[in-house]
């Protein structure tokens, strides 16, 4: 008898009220009422919206839209669709004199760095408005992202508490659409909005529906590379993800830190982040 | 979760209770249900899921020595060869370095 591989369907009333529970309990012990997203069009970012909306009331969430010259117009329009529908409080900083004022600095910077540098000013701007707002940076980070690498560190990687963490990809698809996220955003292809026609199914040169169903049996299932094999995915695929997911180690983790007394954070120093809440 | 509870209540035959949590610790998600079976393996109560609820179950106790008088597991076991086995698996396994058989 084989017992059934670990698949990527979720229960997505289970998941949405888990995470609802859990942005309204870890923002309260925080001290805080208010969230802040960075919202960008995508299916990502608008599922936290319509979260937070719900565990906050949307008058609590405020939804910050940072375009640059070069983003497409309809992640904008498609931004507007998700604060219509939820009613969340939303602004609109472009992040275009900042990245201009630094690429003029270092004008030879290529799409990595650019991009990297959009994913950071972002950061600046989403924790600036944090402040005002008194308001709980909350990250969209998404399972797949964060085990492949594939985020900016200190950028769109930056936040207080992320809810989508621990989803794939496809099942942020199956929990937006339970939500009732607008099915343009659900429909078109992921994309970090970098520069012009980026897709990152096509950065990444494999679809998230390929990589989510090799992830769920090497990570959740721990079924070991061979095993994944057996289920019908080439060696290489294989072994290209499981380097990946290696070599991006170092964007989960905080930095070391070299111990030199007999208590060191992070090493002797641990204590719960909840500690005394 | 309850069907681990469920296998020891039927297993020892006896009344089994679980208290889980409710709530966030550090992020992470608890999710109540908790339960009382009976030594026949029957779920007795539950309380609800990612709820807090004080949850009472009255235990028959007469239902262990039923329960028992049909399946008398516990009388049948031989507790001095179980102890023996279990000591020599463990001289073993301290010669051996506690190597054998072992995965990780």
């Amino acid at each position: 008898m084989t017992e059934p591989a670990p698949d990527l369907t979720i229960n997505t009333d289970l998941a949405r009220q888990i995470l609802v529970e859990f942005l309204r309990t870890e923002i309260q012990r925080a001290g805080f009422s208010r969230g802040v997203i960075g919202l960008s069009g995508g299916v990502d970012s608008a599922l936290a919206c319509y979260l937070a909306a719900e565990a906050l009331g949307p008058e609590n969430v405020l939804a910050v839209r940072m375009p640059y010259t070069s983003s497409a117009p309809e992640s904008y329009e498609h931004a507007e669709l998700v604060v219509r529908a939820t009613g969340v409080r939303e602004r609109t900083l472009p992040v275009t004199p900042m990245a201009d004022a630094l690429f003029e600095l270092v004008p030879d910077a290529g799409s990595i760095r650019r991009g990297n540098v959009f994913a950071r000013l972002r950061m600046i701007l989403l924790y600036d408005q944090s402040a005002e707002f008194q308001g709980l940076v909350i990250g969209t980070g998404n399972k797949t992202e964060i085990l492949l690498g594939y985020t900016t560190l200190y950028g769109d990687s930056a936040c207080a508490l992320n809810p989508l963490g621990d989803l794939y990809k496809t099942q942020i698809r199956q929990l937006a659409r339970a939500m009732g996220v607008p099915e343009v955003i659900l429909a078109k292809p992921p994309s970090a909005d970098l520069w012009l026609g980026q897709t990152d199914e096509g950065e990444l040169g494999f679809t998230y529906e390929q990589v989510d169903r090799l992830l769920v049996l090497l990570v959740d299932g721990r079924y070991s590379p061979q095993a994944c094999v057996e289920q019908g995915f080439s060696a290489a695929f294989v072994e290209q993800v499981l380097e990946r997911i290696r070599r991006n180690q170092y964007k989960r983790l905080p930095p070391p830190i070299a111990k030199l007394s007999n208590r060191t954070v992070g090493y002797d120093f641990l204590y719960l982040r909840d500690w005394g809440t | 979760m309850e069907h681990i509870h469920q296998a020891y209540a039927s297993l020892f035959t006896v009344f089994a209770a679980h208290a889980n949590r409710v709530g966030f610790e550090d992020g992470l998600n608890f999710w109540g249900g908790s339960t009382v079976f009976d030594p026949d393996g029957r779920r007795l109560v539950q309380s609800p899921y990612h709820q807090e609820a004080v949850t009472l179950a009255e235990l028959d106790l007469a239902q262990l020595s039923r329960t028992r008088a049909r399946l008398p597991l516990l009388r049948d076991e031989r507790t001095a060869l179980t102890l023996r086995e279990l000591l020599r698996i463990q001289t073993a396994g301290a010669g051996l370095g506690g190597k054998e058989g072992g995965h990780d």
